[in-house]
């Protein structure tokens, strides 16, 4: 059984017992609760003499029919008058989740994200005994891995619209053509082969759904691709066609056209397709494609969300200075790969896209309040009466970016100006110059939005926050044995520094500087730690791996390739691999092996990856660390 | 004999269960499998919210949502029913930061706008069509009601 040890809630009449959170929280709480009970009387002297009729408690949240997504999970009844116990398992009835009497909700922790439902019973006494209530919930599957620890839909015809699920080709650009073949079959010269005739199966083969953006009335190119570890001559079939657009496919290449209607419908459309080869034929893929009204181009990487995802967007910059833009976006996203060494390593996590807004006049407004240049995203500086800070029009900068790349996580916004400026907004809006400098500024206030960084300046504060800050970079906890960052004390001068986010006094940062507290200076060991685990968050460690599905089969004498899908450089990774439990030490480090000839039964083949580049010290949500298994019979 | 509780009080006093709990627990992953997302574009004047464009996506997941902080966003998603369909976190969604000058701690600048605009994404379901916010810390201390701020039907705009 588990529950929550972090906050415990119960209620007996209005007094509030909270256990496992700060003082603050239990004061917050109690107000909440003292309001809850004055509502309560007020209802009843308005209610009096209603008949009511005690039945047993039905569930208030998680609704029926909801999809658990988290692996925190808060249960409430719909009731509190009557004693209440809850079970919730993994199996119909059962409670190896929880078990214990509430009052009216708890914190459920440790739901699988496994695709498996889950099972909440949730008792109530009434006059006659115990009542029960029965609910079943279908789980996400946490996992990207597409074969073992996943036993989910890529084993069936992709019906749904599912698009990257387990697809970690590289979609491409929406304008841009790929010339490869869009195969990723295995390197020969890495496999550890253990003899034997390997032949594929449906199971050995995906087709690779994927996501485009193409502006309406335009020509889009774009590359079908498939995972297989077998060669051979692949083809591509169209099961499904477009309804907005005309098609074409080149079903050796997976090479195909997309020509958008002017006028569609409807702002999305979609085809299917799989890939065959000697009488083998994949399961169906998707490809979704967003029918936008404005032109971009993804630079690299996927369109489905899956990765951190970077939106760069053109402001002040007229159709003839386009190209002035797309230097500065490839500037750009080279500083930013560079500025920790570590940081190239993590590029192919990174899905970065670029929107060519075109705006009538070049330029930006000297003054918001003054609109003398007509630009899309109506910039200016001496926002708020700050010179340098530079602001655009946040709703019109959603509208396009949602309308071209959805998926976005960080929004970048180049202005067409010299004048040194920028600004970061918290909903993750961005703003740059064209100055020397801007490029810092957009990293820092990226440190901010995407890897949940605080400033460790001390300037325009006044008050020490009562509670401890999220950031991973600050604290109001001065023991270094028990500070966050206490697994890199000693490590890049770390210990604690007082002064940050915003005040000289009462709050420690890690190290002297960092990009946090001055431009230009380096992030240091803590600071990269919670960028590069925000990374691993976003992409995952594995973006797939074949076979598809858990449960897998080979002939008896034959051999089966198992091969795994990084997200990032695979040499970042300490790779394992585990059969029957035992460690196959000549494994290590490697992404396809080749077993199972020698094998007379069912045996359990795994690999766990894990960070291994030292940037990562604790990662207590396993961000850094996936495993793929697979469960193998013998036909 | 007692009343029923209000649904609303209830709602808000989960989140704030949640909130609290979820900011001490670092929690709250979005796992990849999920393939379609709404997609909410929300304006924030003073304390009143307003959806001004909500759209399902289609062939998009959502890889990491924002964790619970003190000073961030609680939000429910709800149907016709005001049954909840699901809950997030935004982070400091109405902050702008202005940009330091190399090596001078002293400018940077950072204000909470009055008036903001941000987005809420979610694994979509159907039946989608209410969104309501509870911004725990401050309405906590305020004193002002402990009910989620208000429900802002976004159904209507739903492509």
């Amino acid at each position: 059984m588990k529950f929550s040890s972090y906050l415990l809630t119960t209620i007996v009449g209005s007094q509030l017992l909270i256990t496992g959170c700060s003082e603050q929280a239990r004061q917050d709480l109690q107000e909440a609760l003292d309001r809850l009970e004055q509502d309560q009387v007020e209802d009843e002297a308005t209610d009096t003499n209603q008949e009511q009729t005690v039945e047993a408690a039905t569930l208030k949240f998680p609704t029926p029919g909801m999809v658990i997504t988290t692996t925190e999970l808060i249960v409430a009844a719909n009731q509190r008058e009557q004693p209440m116990w809850l079970d919730v398992g993994t199996t119909k009835g059962g409670s190896d989740l929880y078990n214990q009497a509430i009052v009216n909700g708890v914190q459920v922790n440790g739901i699988p994200l496994n695709g498996e439902p889950i099972y909440i019973t949730l008792w109530t006494e009434l006059s006659d005994g115990w009542h029960k209530r029965e609910y079943e919930f279908a789980t996400i599957s946490k996992t990207s891995n597409d074969g073992g620890s996943d036993t989910g839909s890529n084993d069936n015809d992709n019906t749904d619209g599912t698009s990257g699920e387990g697809g970690e080709e590289k979609p491409g650009s929406g304008n841009d053509t790929d010339t490869n073949t869009g195969t990723d079959t295995p390197d020969q010269g890495d496999m550890n082969t253990g003899g034997g005739s390997p032949t594929a199966t449906p199971e050995d083969v995906q087709a690779i759904p994927a996501t485009y953006s193409v502006t309406r009335g335009e020509t889009l190119n774009g590359q079908l691709a498939l995972r297989t570890t077998y060669d051979g001559a692949w083809e591509y079939a169209l099961m499904s066609q477009p309804q907005y657009g005309e098609l074409s496919l080149d079903a050796q290449t997976g090479a195909f056209t997309y020509s958008a209607e002017s006028n569609p419908a409807e702002n999305e459309d979609q085809f299917r397709f799989v890939v065959r080869h000697n009488g083998i034929e994949s399961s169906v893929a998707s490809v979704d494609i967003r029918l936008s009204q404005h032109k971009g181009k993804t630079l690299q990487g996927r369109s489905d969300g899956v990765g951190a995802d970077l939106v760069i967007v053109a402001e002040g910059f007229t159709q003839a200075e386009m190209s002035k833009f797309h230097s500065a976006v490839d500037d750009y996203i080279d500083f930013m790969f560079g500025y920790e060494a570590e940081f190239a390593g993590q590029k192919s996590a990174w899905n970065i896209h670029r929107i060519d807004l075109v705006s009538q006049q070049s330029g930006s407004d000297a003054n918001i309040n003054v609109n003398t240049v007509n630009t899309a995203l109506d910039s200016g500086f001496n926002c708020s009466n700050i010179q340098r800070l530079l602001c655009v029009d946040t709703s019109k900068t959603f509208a396009v970016v949602n309308d071209v790349f959805p998926q976005w996580d960080n929004i970048l916004v180049i202005v067409n100006s010299s004048t040194y400026g920028g600004a970061g907004y918290g909903s993750g809006i961005g703003t740059v110059s064209l100055s020397a400098s801007a490029k810092d500024v957009a990293l820092h206030e990226m440190a901010h939005s995407f890897a949940g960084l605080g400033d460790e300046y001390e300037y325009g504060g006044s008050s020490v926050p009562t509670r401890e800050p999220s950031d991973a970079n600050l604290t109001i906890n001065n023991n270094l044995d028990s500070v966050k960052w206490a697994h890199w004390i000693g490590v890049d001068n770390i210990g604690l520094f007082e002064g940050g986010r915003y005040v000289s006094n009462g709050v420690w940062r890690p190290t002297e500087s960092s990009m946090m507290r001055y431009l230009g200076a380096p992030f240091y060991a803590v600071n990269k730690e919670a960028w590069t685990l925000s990374v691993y968050q976003h992409s995952k460690v594995l973006s797939g791996a074949l076979p598809l599905g858990r449960n897998v089969s080979h002939e008896r004498g034959a051999d089966k390739r198992f091969k795994l899908y990084p997200s990032m450089d695979a040499n970042a990774l300490d790779i394992r691999w585990f059969v029957n439990g035992v460690e196959r030490v000549e494994w290590r480090g490697e992404t396809l092996v080749e077993f199972g000839r020698d094998q007379q039964s069912q045996y359990e083949i795994k690999a766990i990856l894990k960070d291994k580049t030292g940037v990562i010290r604790h990662d207590p949500n396993q961000y850094a660390t996936q495993t793929a298994s697979w469960t193998v019979s013998i036909k | 004999m007692k009343n029923i509780i209000k649904k609303y009080v209830i709602s808000g006093l989960i989140l704030l269960a949640s909130s609290f709990s979820m900011a001490q627990m670092n929690a709250d992953e979005q796992g990849p499998n999920v393939n379609a997302v709404l997609i909410l574009t929300v304006e924030k004047q003073g304390d009143v919210f307003s959806v001004i464009s909500a759209r399902k996506v289609n062939g998009l997941v959502i890889s990491a949502q924002d964790k619970a902080q003190a000073d961030g966003l609680t939000f429910l998603i709800k149907n016709r029913e005001q049954a909840v369909l699901g809950q997030g976190h935004i982070v400091q969604p109405d902050v702008l930061r202005g940009i330091q000058q190399p090596n001078d701690e002293h400018a940077h600048d950072h204000m909470t706008l009055d008036n903001s605009v941000f987005v809420i994404k979610y694994p979509y379901q159907e039946g989608m069509a209410i969104l309501n916010i509870l911004k725990p810390g401050v309405q906590a201390r305020s004193g002002v009601s402990s009910a989620p701020v208000q429900d802002v039907s976004f159904e209507h705009l739903l492509n």
